[in-house]
């Protein structure tokens, strides 16, 4: 399948150095995205475990924030997907798939709902079953993503969870407003 | 006696001189031709055979019994797994459920001095609600339901009954603990004199 090129994210990768990088504008104490994607690590490159992700994903913001870290997570993944600045779909499954987050399906769409199913979740695949579902940051993603591009208010829920609740996929309903 | 079997020498002989002329290979005649194709199956004629209708009406009643099936399991599998890790959630399956939520919060929505109102799980996450700000409200209350739980056990509190966050003119948020579920409701209200200047 013939993607469109991924749109290029901000000071990526190993060769990113803080001299390359491009001005951070953000605020004062805060770090935006291409500051935060600045990498300069010569010895150990760009690529990290997925262990690190989810200890601060699930195991510290949780800690920090309680539960609810879910919802504040779903927010969070909801404006950085609305800020890619994504022309498509074809360019956010594109990026999904240069960072990994997982295989991406989507086996229904239409003008007003969709249902996209993730499977090796960068989340919780692996993980044993915790009764809950886990991936509300992706769940997010992607709707700040399918809200940007189709300029429609969308909603996602997460109805199925790996690592959360034992299925064989992520799975999100995207209700478009 | 000699000569019976000198006759038959003669006619040895022959025999094997005209069995080799029948028998030796012939170049210049073509290979005979190979047996001709069986004639093909005849096709069926046009129109639907009630047989193959049938096992198709009947592939299509068990695609939906296994669709059936499979969403059936998988709400079950969420309520089992939910069920031993001691967590209540919503029937969001149930579409009665949120439907319901939703009229109510809708009311709710229409009293004065209520700005906005939503319910949301203890996740954080929207379950009901008409606000624009739906997801961000439903955030707070899984916030703030968080720092309810942390100030309980920081200051030996009793259960959290609500949390409330009042701002300079006097408007609230309040996060209030939805008695027997895990839900929330998080509404967003200005004083019933109006905003102080």
């Amino acid at each position: 399948m013939n993607r469109p090129p991924i749109p290029k994210l901000p000071s990526v990768g190993p060769a990113a150095t803080p001299a390359a990088a491009e001005p951070v504008a953000a605020a004062p104490g805060k770090v935006d995205v291409a500051n935060a994607l600045s990498i300069l690590r010569p010895s150990l490159g760009d690529q990290a475990g997925i262990g690190l992700y989810r200890l601060l994903r699930l195991v510290a913001l949780e800690d920090i924030i309680g539960r609810g870290a879910a919802g504040t997570a779903y927010i969070a993944g909801k404006k950085l997907g609305a800020g890619l600045g994504l022309a498509s779909l074809d360019d956010f499954l594109g990026l999904c798939a240069a960072l990994k987050i997982g295989i991406i399906k989507v086996p229904v769409l239409t003008a007003n709902r969709a249902h996209v199913d993730v499977y090796e979740c960068v989340t919780c695949s692996g993980m044993a079953p915790v009764g809950r579902t886990l991936c509300s940051f992706e769940g997010g993603l992607i709707a700040g993503a399918v809200e940007a591009v189709t300029k429609k208010r969308t909603k996602a829920r997460e109805v199925t969870c790996i690592g959360g609740l034992g299925h064989d996929a992520c799975g999100f309903d995207l209700e478009l407003e | 006696m000699i000569g019976l079997a000198v006759l038959l020498s003669v006619i040895g002989g022959l025999a094997f001189f005209m069995a080799g002329r029948a028998m030796r290979p012939r170049a210049s005649q073509p290979l005979p031709a190979p047996p001709p194709p069986p004639p093909p199956m005849p096709l069926p004629p046009p129109g639907p055979d009630p047989a193959v209708a049938m096992l198709n009406h009947q592939v299509s009643v068990l695609d939906q019994r296994r669709a059936t099936a499979e969403a059936e399991t998988a709400q079950l599998r969420t309520a089992l797994v939910a069920h031993q890790r001691g967590r209540l959630i919503t029937p969001m399956s149930d579409p009665a459920g949120p439907h319901y939520l939703q009229q109510v919060t809708a009311e709710l929505n229409r009293n004065p001095g209520v700005a906005a109102i939503v319910v949301a799980d203890d996740l954080g996450l929207l379950v009901a609600g008409t606000s624009p700000r739906g997801d961000e409200l439903a955030a707070l209350g899984g916030f703030l339901a968080g720092a309810g739980d942390r100030a309980r056990s920081l200051a030996d509190l009793g259960p959290v009954a609500r949390v409330m966050v009042e701002d300079i003119r006097g408007t609230t948020a309040s996060v209030t603990h939805l008695p027997g579920t895990a839900l929330v409701a998080v509404a967003v209200q200005e004083p019933p004199e109006g905003p102080r200047p």
